[in-house]
């Protein structure tokens, strides 16, 4: 009983804290990003777990959390809205070359990520080769370059 | 450079056209030989992953329920002897290396003082006693069982829980008594 309740608690927390922190705070960005997420997971390992080191704890512990997790999928499929909070939206960041600061600085990334990601996804140089950078739902940037890039 | 980067925005958006004609239903047999596409293999696999969501959600009302041990209202027993003076409530279900508690009740006229406990020798054997409260003031061994000596006031009601630590998995016989009193005999499975 008591593995499926630290489950279910352990998985609506850290959800809630993961997205009040925003789509780019855990999309491992930065080195610094990586070991956060290592931290969280070694912080959660005890309070999942406790005491009980029985296999049969660590196998409840998994499928309460699987399950939660397919069980929340086949919810977002049904409902946009719980999609929508669970899971977040896409938002346009560049457009036509053009910076949208107010949306940048809301979400807390600057020109320097976009061209970062602009140079790893489509070797893009400058921001005016850009039709459209998306800051997907996972945290990611996703770049589409104009049709004419030079 | 410029024309590899056109040619690869065209085979991006190729696919994807495709991708929208077949939307909504598939069909049976594989129409993609290209990629190593088994849509009958993957339909059983569908079929089984359901199945598997059904089980998985069986395995938690089970654990919430308490017959995976680690607490609820299955794993909770009680056990008592004849003249009903000696009553052990304990858990059903246990897990390897996690602690569980096991409580005696001795009803007020059960003894004298001070009041003797007796506890099987082999159940102890795979437990690890981590904590008694309250504490004996002696223990001592007899044949085939442990005897735990506590003091108290005459003819007062007493519960004396014991927090143990299965060593091994499968099931565990035990039995109390108290005060040479007919044994009350109990058991636990224990999960691995």
């Amino acid at each position: 009983m008591d593995s499926v309740w630290r489950a279910a608690a352990i998985y609506i927390g850290l959800m809630i804290i993961m997205r009040l922190s925003g789509k780019r705070s855990l999309a491992q960005i930065t080195t610094f990003d990586f070991v956060l997420l290592l931290i969280i997971g070694e912080a959660t390992q005890q309070a999942l777990l406790g005491e009980d080191f029985s296999i049969t704890n660590a196998l409840i512990v998994i499928i309460t959390l699987v399950t939660l997790d397919i069980g929340l999928s086949l919810l977002k499929r049904r409902s946009k809205k719980v999609d929508k909070w669970l899971d977040d939206v896409p938002l346009v960041i560049v457009e036509d070359g053009v910076a949208l600061q107010d949306r940048m600085d809301k979400a807390r990334v600057d020109v320097d990520d976009v061209l970062s990601a602009a140079r790893h996804l489509q070797g893009i140089e400058r921001l005016d080769q850009i039709r459209y950078a998306v800051l997907e739902r996972s945290g990611g940037i996703s770049i589409i370059p104009k049709e004419n890039a030079s | 450079m410029l024309d590899a980067s056109g040619i690869d925005e065209k085979t991006m958006t190729a696919p994807k056209s495709t991708e929208t004609v077949s939307s909504g239903k598939t069909s049976d047999h594989s129409r993609r030989p290209m990629f190593d596409e088994d849509i009958g293999f993957q339909r059983r696999q569908w079929r089984v992953e359901r199945f598997g969501w059904a089980a998985m959600v069986l395995v938690i009302i089970a654990a919430l329920a308490g017959v995976l041990g680690g607490g609820g209202i299955v794993e909770l027993a009680t056990a008592s002897d004849s003249t009903s003076l000696t009553e052990v409530r304990y858990a059903r279900f246990a897990r390897y290396s996690s602690s569980t508690t096991l409580e005696v009740n001795v009803t007020a006229s059960a003894s004298g003082r001070p009041m003797r406990l007796s506890i099987s020798d082999q159940y102890l054997g795979a437990m690890n006693v981590r904590a008694i409260t309250p504490s004996p003031i002696s223990t001592s061994i007899a044949s085939r069982q442990h005897v735990f000596v506590f003091d108290r006031a005459a003819s007062a009601a007493a519960t004396i829980r014991f927090e143990l630590v299965p060593q091994s998995i499968g099931r565990h016989e035990g039995w109390i008594a108290v005060d040479g009193a007919a044994p009350v005999f109990f058991s636990h499975f224990v999960y691995p």
